[in-house]
């Protein structure tokens, strides 16, 4: 499978290798958003897809760079050409669009407490619960610094993490959370003027959803044709990138087509062993 | 876990510097640990909104003064408590907004150190008993806060259940405050202060409600001294302890 290597403005000295779809895989991630109307559900399924699509040691640090990298996946799967229907009306925008509302770098929050600096930058995860501004705080702390010594608190483990939690002096946790607050709210684009979408709610959820897949009826529909037209078997399936499968069986309809267009010779075709 | 990540963890235990806070019951300074993020986590999770939503923030404030304290919490009262929710919350910031205007913690502490603790145990007579009271340790508080929510976590929170937790709320204080009742007559008596609160219940709801109006003026009394030192110098304002007292 093709590896595309990509960096962002986000953390611009880190590149990221994504990988290529399956058919296969593409066909489950389909089948497994298509019907699927929790958010919660939606964005685990998100996380996993990054978790296989993102190989390498650089995995995604907050919720700016997964849409980043979902909107890569979305453009190696489906194209750069994306096609919304947004109430009424069908809009068509390009991946180079949405990547270059989030394709800046983000604006980190410090707290200093005592000899103690926190910085905090976006959630590191999709959903935070808004209303717990503990939970704020630690999805959103990305660095640590006391006494010119600084831990980067996203690579800790999660047992890590909260025992550095409990050992964390209290905070102004309002004024945090309103800075906050102030900074995410930034980052809420606008499509056709109409809708809002946040990085930090549904919104984005709904929309990544909406982008990442194709109705999976047309999906079962190419499989049914590239096993019955290109005598594809589920190994083939398993080993071909999605986009290609779509390019092949676009050929061997074009040939098809060709076929039924070329003339016939009156009398039958010819037989060259007469 | 690795070296670095150890050492950095003994780094934030050492900066960690205590705070020292007035106590008014001890006439003393002890050494209090500031609150922690954890703590202040729980401090917002306690926060529910109905009538037993002072119970439950008193309890989980109880645990975060029995592990930060240098001394045990039974030897503080309800009194103690104020002054150190107030140098807990000034060492993460030390001003307040009351009535969208600014005030400084740090007044209202040193404020305190001047008033003059009153608040002594006594012995009321009436006719029939000699009741023995004084404020309760924050232990002994704890204790009587959790049966009462213990007892209202088993029933259904239904309309002719609120009626009764006013009634309990009313007994349960007065729980706290007794230690001691002897019959005048028998001269027999009984000491409460137990952990079995349900008998001590039982035995001040089996007394006739005219024997504890003094031990009520006697609680308000203390209710107004805990009151006084939140009192911000200088103005009619006072400081509510509460769960959003932490959340700044």
């Amino acid at each position: 499978m093709y590896l595309l290597t990509i960096g962002f403005q986000t953390r611009p000295d880190i590149e990221y290798s994504i990988s290529e779809l399956s058919f296969v895989k593409y066909k489950e991630l389909c089948k497994s958003l298509y019907y699927e109307e929790d958010v919660n559900k939606i964005t685990n399924i998100l996380d996993k897809l990054l978790s296989s699509v993102v190989i390498g040691e650089e995995k995604p640090q907050n919720v700016i760079e997964k849409i980043l990298l979902l909107l890569e996946v979305r453009a190696l799967t489906l194209g750069s050409e994306i096609k919304l229907k947004l109430g009424e009306k069908n809009i068509t925008l390009q991946k180079e669009y949405l990547t270059s509302l989030y394709n800046k770098p983000i604006k980190e929050i410090i707290v200093n407490v005592d000899t103690l600096k926190l910085v905090l930058t976006v959630p590191k995860t999709f959903l935070i619960n808004k209303n717990s501004p503990a939970e704020i705080i630690n999805t959103c702390l990305q660095e640590i610094v006391l006494n010119e010594k600084s831990i980067n608190f996203c690579s800790l483990s999660k047992h890590e993490q909260q025992i550095v939690l409990n050992l964390l002096p209290g905070i102004p946790i309002t004024s945090i959370i309103t800075a906050l607050r102030d900074s995410l709210n930034s980052m809420t684009i606008n499509l056709n003027n109409e809708i809002h979408i946040s990085p930090f709610n549904d919104s984005i959820i709904n929309l990544l959803k909406a982008i990442l897949i194709e109705p999976y009826s047309e999906v079962l529909e190419l499989e049914y044709n590239l096993r019955r037209g290109l005598n594809m078997n589920t190994y083939d399936l398993q080993h071909t990138p999605y986009p290609e499968c779509k390019i092949m069986i676009n050929k061997l309809h074009k040939e098809v087509k060709e076929k039924e267009n070329i003339p016939q010779p009156i009398g039958g075709p010819i037989n060259h062993n007469m | 876990m690795s070296s670095n990540f150890n050492e950095f963890i003994n780094e934030i235990k050492k900066s960690s510097s205590d705070i020292d806070v007035f106590i008014p019951s001890l006439q003393q300074k002890i050494n209090v640990k500031p609150i922690t993020l954890q703590q202040q986590k729980s401090i917002i999770e306690s926060s529910v909104d109905n009538t037993l939503g002072v119970l439950f923030f008193n309890n989980t404030f109880h645990k975060i003064i029995a592990e930060n304290a240098s001394i045990d919490a039974d030897k503080l009262n309800t009194i103690d408590r104020v002054v150190i929710a107030i140098a807990l919350r000034n060492k993460i910031t030390s001003k307040i907004l009351i009535d969208n205007k600014e005030y400084n913690l740090p007044e209202v502490i040193a404020a305190n150190e001047h008033i003059k603790y009153t608040i002594e145990p006594a012995k009321i007579t009436t006719d029939k008993f000699i009741i023995h009271v004084s404020p309760p340790s924050l232990k002994y508080d704890n204790t009587v806060n959790a049966a009462l929510l213990k007892k209202y976590n088993e029933d259904d929170f239904k309309r002719s259940t609120l009626k009764n937790l006013i009634g309990d709320l009313f007994v349960y204080e007065i729980v706290k405050f007794v230690s001691q009742i002897e019959a005048v007559e028998s001269k027999a008596s009984i000491t409460l202060r137990t952990d079995n609160i349900k008998e001590c219940v039982k035995l001040i709801e089996s007394i006739d409600s005219n024997q504890f109006t003094d031990v009520v003026k006697y609680i308000n009394n203390v209710r107004d001294v805990e009151k006084q030192y939140t009192q911000v110098p200088n103005t009619q304002h006072y400081i509510d302890i509460i769960p959003d007292f932490f959340v700044v």
